[in-house]
């Protein structure tokens, strides 16, 4: 044992010194690194997760504007087509309307042509019967019964205007 | 081979090899004088308390780990700017990750700060070898006092420098009839109770006043004994008598003949822990020592040079070592034999 340099007295002093190191270290060393590592893995953990929350709040506000933005421009398009279709109705009512006066301005026309042409035509009548029956007194010479003038021409007429 | 012509490395070589040759031809340096136990410095004690050069290393291993811990701590920072601080929290992280893989995190946490201490502890004893001229500096006394004391044979010549005092070359070996004669006069000195000195001293010795802690057994068997029985305090506290029942003592009847038998293997297996431990510190640190001795001893230049990463290596590993198979040793006593624990 005293060749190996063996000593109780060395041995304790050894073993004192270094669990005196170990108790000092212990106390104010390790905690300290500890307590820094985790303090600091908290800290960078709850930046991360404020970091996410941060990220998903700015999308679901993203989302919600778009959204908005999407429904105003539908109400645009609503609004534009409603607008365009009241046009497309004032038009037809115009184009109708114009069409119907147009119509009724024909019509009018026609009728009073009709009418004119029967005016004429009846004028026509009494003065070419007048002419026959001034013919006929110069042919017979004596005046008929002038109802039975007037029958007879008529039934000339009609049979001429049947033709 | 072309790079080796190129002037840089050229250059490099034939100053090496110069170096060598000077050293060779011119610079010797005598072989420290290689002892087992630690070595007590001449008039260095206190009180009844001989210092040795491996406590006065031990006291340094100390102090350098305290100071540098608590310049790490002093001011700890979110973000670090100080690399002290930055070193202390990477070292701590991942050992205790490697021990929350081997033991779990609670044990892990429980266990990293002796884990630590063992570490950081071991790696500057074992690295207080590698100062460049260390075991150089100390203190001269004739080699018939060593040879009384400690019983070194070999001295060699001084030489003085200035204000310093330099070993020479020159050995001195004591003869069988001159070590007879030293053995008479310090009897006789100690018989009148004074301290024993040659008239003539034949030749020197130097006693470092500083040699790495962990080459001295009494420091490894220390802290084996400590972290053994630190252990089975570990396991009593953990598992309270179910622990006793590994060693096959009586205090759980009930036991099978087998029980015995692996009992006494384990009690055995106890002190071989402690054996394995220290002398596994020990005889690494220590041989390496007098390997980068005897390097220093055969060509003072360059050639320890390699020796000295090798040492590095070996410091730290026989470190780390030890400082895993305590926390090995630690999370094993806390399994019980009785086998009702799941793992």
């Amino acid at each position: 044992m005293a060749a190996l340099g063996l000593n109780l007295n060395y041995l304790i002093s050894y073993i004192v010194n270094f669990f005196l190191l170990y108790l000092l270290l212990k106390k104010f060393v390790f905690p300290a690194i500890s307590q820094m590592l985790e303090d600091r893995k908290k800290r960078i953990a709850e930046g991360l997760t404020a970091a996410d929350a941060a990220r998903r709040e700015a999308e679901e506000e993203r989302k919600r504007l778009m959204a908005q933005l999407e429904a105003e421009r539908a109400e645009a398009q609503q609004r534009v087509a409603a607008a365009s279709a009241h046009a497309e109705k004032v038009k037809e009512e115009i184009l109708a309307e114009a069409r119907r006066e147009a119509e009724q301005i024909r019509t009018n026309a026609v009728l009073e042509a009709e009418a004119e042409k029967q005016r004429i035509l009846a004028e026509a009548h009494k003065q070419i019967a007048e002419l026959a029956m001034l013919a006929a007194e110069r042919v017979v010479g004596e005046g008929l019964d002038e109802q039975i003038q007037h029958k007879i021409i008529e039934d000339f007429l009609s049979q001429v205007s049947l033709n | 081979m072309s790079k080796l012509l190129r002037p840089k490395p050229l250059a490099l070589i034939i100053g090496g090899i110069a170096l060598l040759v000077i050293s060779i031809l011119f610079v010797r340096v005598p072989l420290p004088t290689i002892l087992l136990p630690g070595e007590a410095i001449p008039g260095l004690s206190i009180g009844n308390f001989q210092i040795t050069n491996t406590f006065v290393a031990t006291i340094l291993a100390d102090i350098i780990v305290l100071v540098l811990a608590f310049l790490a701590v002093r001011k700890m920072e979110d973000v670090p700017e100080s690399k002290l601080q930055n070193i202390f929290e990477w070292v701590y992280e991942i050992f205790e990750g490697m021990l929350t893989d081997i033991g779990g995190k609670e044990k892990a946490k429980a266990w990293v700060g002796v884990f630590l201490t063992l570490l950081l502890f071991l790696l500057f004893a074992n690295w207080m070898e590698l100062v460049p001229g260390i075991d150089s500096i100390g203190v001269i006394e004739p080699v018939e006092v060593a040879y009384a004391e400690k019983g070194v044979t070999v001295g060699y010549g001084i030489k003085h420098l200035g204000p310093f005092i330099t070993l020479t070359n020159d050995q001195v070996k004591l003869s069988a009839e001159e070590r007879e004669a030293i053995k008479k006069e310090a009897e006789e000195a100690e018989a009148a109770g004074e301290k024993y000195h040659p008239h003539e001293p034949k030749g020197y010795v130097l006693t470092p006043y500083v040699r790495a802690a962990t080459t001295d057994l009494n420091l490894t068997i220390g802290l084996a004994l400590l972290v053994v029985i630190w252990s089975h305090v570990i396991g009593f506290r953990r598992l309270g008598a179910k622990y006793a029942r590994r060693f096959a003592l009586p205090v759980i009847t009930g036991m099978k003949p087998i029980d015995l038998f692996v009992g006494i293997l384990e009690f055995i297996s106890e002190f071989a822990k402690v054996i394995s431990l220290s002398f596994r510190l020990f005889g690494n640190v220590f041989a390496g020592q007098v390997l980068l001795f005897v390097m220093a001893f055969l060509i003072s230049f360059l050639l320890p040079l390699p020796f000295f990463g090798l040492e590095l290596f070996v410091g730290f590993m026989q470190a780390f070592v030890f400082a895993i198979l305590t926390f090995i040793y630690f999370e094993q006593a806390t399994h019980s034999h009785a086998g009702d624990e799941h793992h």
